[in-house]
């Protein structure tokens, strides 16, 4: 090295409005409501347990000029917001412990994605509350080096909030997004996502209000009775010195083409509904999902106290179907399915056999519905740990073919004896109507005029 | 899944052979379950051959024909030799997954026809995703069917990537080009990377390493009554079951093959009189005792042919109803 040489510096740090387009430009509007319901429920498994669900709540308000979302749910320390929670990739040792969530890059995304300006107030324990406010457009043009939020205390009488949580207020809506807000199906589908997604936390008594009303559970539901009886497989896998519990139970339920299919939940949060694709195994290992199969409801849950080995991507929205425990439950979840797929192979059957529409129900179907619908998280309770799916034998052609013209018969038998009308006319006036009609016997002449008459009087449109 | 095309069932040797050889095999399971214990599924045709034979030798009482040609429902039934045997009609991906195959199961997938798809993508991934240790499986194909001068312009590996799905193809075979000179041990590959890498790896995630799920491979037959066949047999097999898989002796049977080579059964072109007189001096007649015995206008081959499988080979003056 000659001595003229000198060292310098290379610039690397990143300029905040990169990072803001980089965090902000996936992410969907409707991802970052799913990813702030996440981040209250991670905070009340924090602070109580799966049990204690059902004494927590989030309010979300959600309008074009203000976001308001308030929960109950335990607040974040003073420290962990000063140091880690606003901070762009928070050390690892620093995670904080999400059982859904991602928390930290959820929430800085979800605001930067929806805000113009923000706030965010908390109290946790019994700290005393406190305030971050933030003008993002301020906060990009101060300088470079700069890359803080300014928070403070606050009184009681300015803390929007009893006892412990957090609100988060979108003092100003980004331009781009207010419209979407304004749109009133878009709230509906707001409420149907966040029923759906948090299915289970809701049947737990997690409460959810979207503008005031309280999202109810939907349950998935399955018929159930002495001689039909929803599959089931639970197992526990061990990972990398953590345990994954699997539950699959699946059976038959209403026809419903937008509901049947594979629901998965991690932790209790949904990851996918009325899944019909190869991604919960259809055409991989049993047949390609088809319209005949719209009886089919099946969930598989993963339950585990740490949410690294459980089998979702990196943000917790989708699935990673690579993962080996995944796969394995897709084996499980194809063996649950094959008994059910049977049935409905002996419904098509039958279909054949008596000539029936879809729509119309064969025998096998009248015994399904004959059970009662069951909740299919209740019949956890119940059913065995290990059930194969159970359904009546199938009856033979001859039997099918038997009953069905039995039925007919029956039907037949129920028509009221047809009532007899004579009555004379002059032949020749006879003659003249016969002609008219072009009809050969006085017995069709009658029967036609009568028809005349129903048709003209009685029943005008035929 | 009836095999009754072409020449008479009963008269195919070799197939009458590979049965009996079957036989021998399954009567050494008796060590890790006892025989009756376990569950027969098969494509017994109208012929029935192996239910009649595995009935009667081990006992199976749940025994269940899969047949696939509906025309043949009322004469599969006619034919049915015994009460205990179930009989499902469909294609083996339809009729599998009404069976239960959680019990211990003995499943021969006696398939008259060419690797398919949905053997690899339905009926070995239920038999391994639900047998228990201990089950055993039988898969029989045509690989005559198969030939590379059938395969028009596309690469061999190209037409059997159509066939069967690419991901089936195993990585290490993807660019050989000395394929053409090892068709036969092609689809023993195909078969075991499917079960080991696929099936079996999936199903073992979170065992304990003694639990852990093999595929012993026993049986590797090839024979050539109208049509090259294989079949590929063997067990399921954890660390659990060790000591009786030992206690089985599998390896004291002459025709047991747990590698890619395979059993070839031949098929000795004797007249029954030959046969007869061969026998008196079997076993341990050797071809150089053909002169002493005053029988060395016998081909030597077919002689030679003939006392490794005499034992096996169906007899046809036995009446077998």
């Amino acid at each position: 090295m000659s001595s003229n040489e000198s060292e310098f510096d290379v610039e690397t740090l990143p300029r905040k409005e990169l990072v803001v387009n980089i965090l902000t430009q996936d992410v969907a509007v409707m991802e970052t409501l799913q990813e702030f319901v996440d981040n209250s429920i991670d905070g009340a498994l924090r602070v109580g347990s799966r049990e204690d669900i059902l004494d927590y709540e989030v309010r979300l308000e959600l309008g074009p000029d203000e976001i308001v979302i308030r929960d109950n749910c335990g607040g974040i320390p003073r420290e962990r917001a000063q140091q880690y929670v606003f901070r762009f990739g928070p050390p690892g040792e620093a995670m904080w412990d999400s059982q859904i969530g991602e928390f930290g890059v959820g929430m800085k995304r979800s605001l930067f994605k929806l805000a113009n300006k923000f706030r965010v107030e908390s109290r946790y324990g019994d700290e005393s509350p406190y305030v971050i406010e933030v003008d993002v457009d301020e906060w990009i043009d101060a300088p470079e080096d700069d890359w803080s939020f300014g928070g403070r205390d606050i009184s009681e009488e300015d803390f929007n909030l009893d006892g412990t949580g957090t609100q988060i207020t979108i003092l100003e809506v980004k331009d781009e997004i207010r419209s979407e807000f304004e749109d009133a199906t878009f709230i509906g589908e707001i409420q149907d996502t966040l029923t759906d997604d948090f299915r289970q936390y809701i049947r737990d008594g997690f409460d959810i209000y979207v503008n005031g009303s309280n999202l109810r559970y939907k349950s998935i539901q399955l018929y159930q009775k002495d001689n039909v009886i929803p599959g089931r497989d639970k197992f526990t896998v061990e990972s990398e010195g953590s345990e994954v519990s699997v539950d699959i139970i699946a059976g038959v339920a209403d026809r419903e083409a937008d509901e049947s299919g594979w629901y998965v939940f991690c932790n209790g949060r949904s990851i996918l509904s009325a899944d019909q694709t190869s991604e919960t195994g259809w055409g991989k290992g049993i047949p390609n999902f088809h319209p005949e199969y719209h009886r089919f409801r099946g969930v598989v849950s993963f339950e585990s106290p740490d949410t690294e080995p459980l089998p979702w991507n990196t943000t917790k929205t989708g699935l990673d179907t690579d993962s080996r425990i995944y796969k394995k439950a897709v084996q499980r979840m194809n063996s649950v399915s094959r008994p059910i797929i049977n049935l409905f192979n002996a419904i098509s059957t039958q279909k054949r056999i008596l000539d029936k529409a879809m729509g119309e129900n064969v025998p096998l179907e009248d015994i399904i519905e004959d059970g009662e619908l069951r909740d299919i998280f209740e019949l956890r309770s119940e059913l065995a740990e290990d059930q194969r799916f159970e359904f009546p034998e199938p009856k033979s052609k001859e039997e099918l073919l038997e009953m069905q013209e039995e039925e007919e018969q029956e039907e037949e038998e129920q028509e009221p004896d047809p009532a007899h009308i004579s009555y004379t006319r002059k032949p020749d006036r006879v003659q003249k109507v016969k002609e008219d009609l072009d009809v050969g016997t006085n017995k069709q002449a009658g029967i036609e005029t009568f028809e005349f008459f129903y048709e003209l009087r009685i029943d005008e449109d035929g | 899944m009836a095999s009754s095309s072409g020449a008479n069932f009963r008269l195919r040797q070799a197939k009458g052979a590979q049965r009996n050889m079957m036989a021998d095999l399954l009567q050494r399971i008796e060590h890790i379950k006892p025989l009756d214990y376990y569950q027969y599924v098969g494509f017994g045709s109208e012929y029935y051959s192996d239910f009649r034979l595995f009935h009667r030798r081990f006992g199976f009482r749940d025994m269940t024909c899969i047949e696939k040609t509906f025309q043949k429902e009322e004469r599969m039934i006619f034919n049915r030799p015994y009460g205990c045997i179930k009989l499902v009609m469909g294609r083996s991906d339809e009729a599998l997954p009404s069976l239960d195959l959680s019990d211990p199961t003995v499943l021969w997938l006696d398939y008259p026809n060419e690797l398919k798809e949905h053997m690899l993508e339905s009926d070995l991934p239920q038999f391994f995703a639900d047998a228990p240790v201990g089950s055993m499986v039988f898969i029989t194909l045509d690989i005559e069917e198969m030939r590379p001068s059938r395969s028009g312009g596309m690469t061999i590996l190209e037409k059997y990537a159509d066939q069967i799905g690419r991901e089936y193809i195993p990585t290490d075979l993807r660019g050989d080009k000395s394929l053409r000179h090892r068709k036969y041990s092609l689809f023993r590959q195909i078969l075991l990377n499917a079960i080991e890498a696929k099936y079996l790896d999936t199903r073992n995630v979170g065992k304990d390493s003694h639990e852990e799920l093999e595929f012993k491979q026993l049986v590797h037959f090839h024979y050539d009554d109208s049509k090259h066949m294989m079949t590929l047999g063997g067990m399921l097999y954890s660390d659990e079951i060790q000591d009786e898989f030992r206690n089985a002796g599998f390896e004291d049977l002459e025709f047991l093959k747990r590698g890619s080579d395979f059993y070839f059964i031949p098929t000795p072109e004797l007249t029954m009189s030959e046969r007869r007189r061969l026998d008196e001096e079997l076993p341990g007649l050797e071809a150089d005792d053909l002169e002493d015995k005053e029988l060395d206008f016998l081909p030597p081959e077919e002689v030679e042919d003939y006392t490794e499988v005499y034992r096996f080979l169906p007899r046809f003056v036995d009446s077998d109803m």
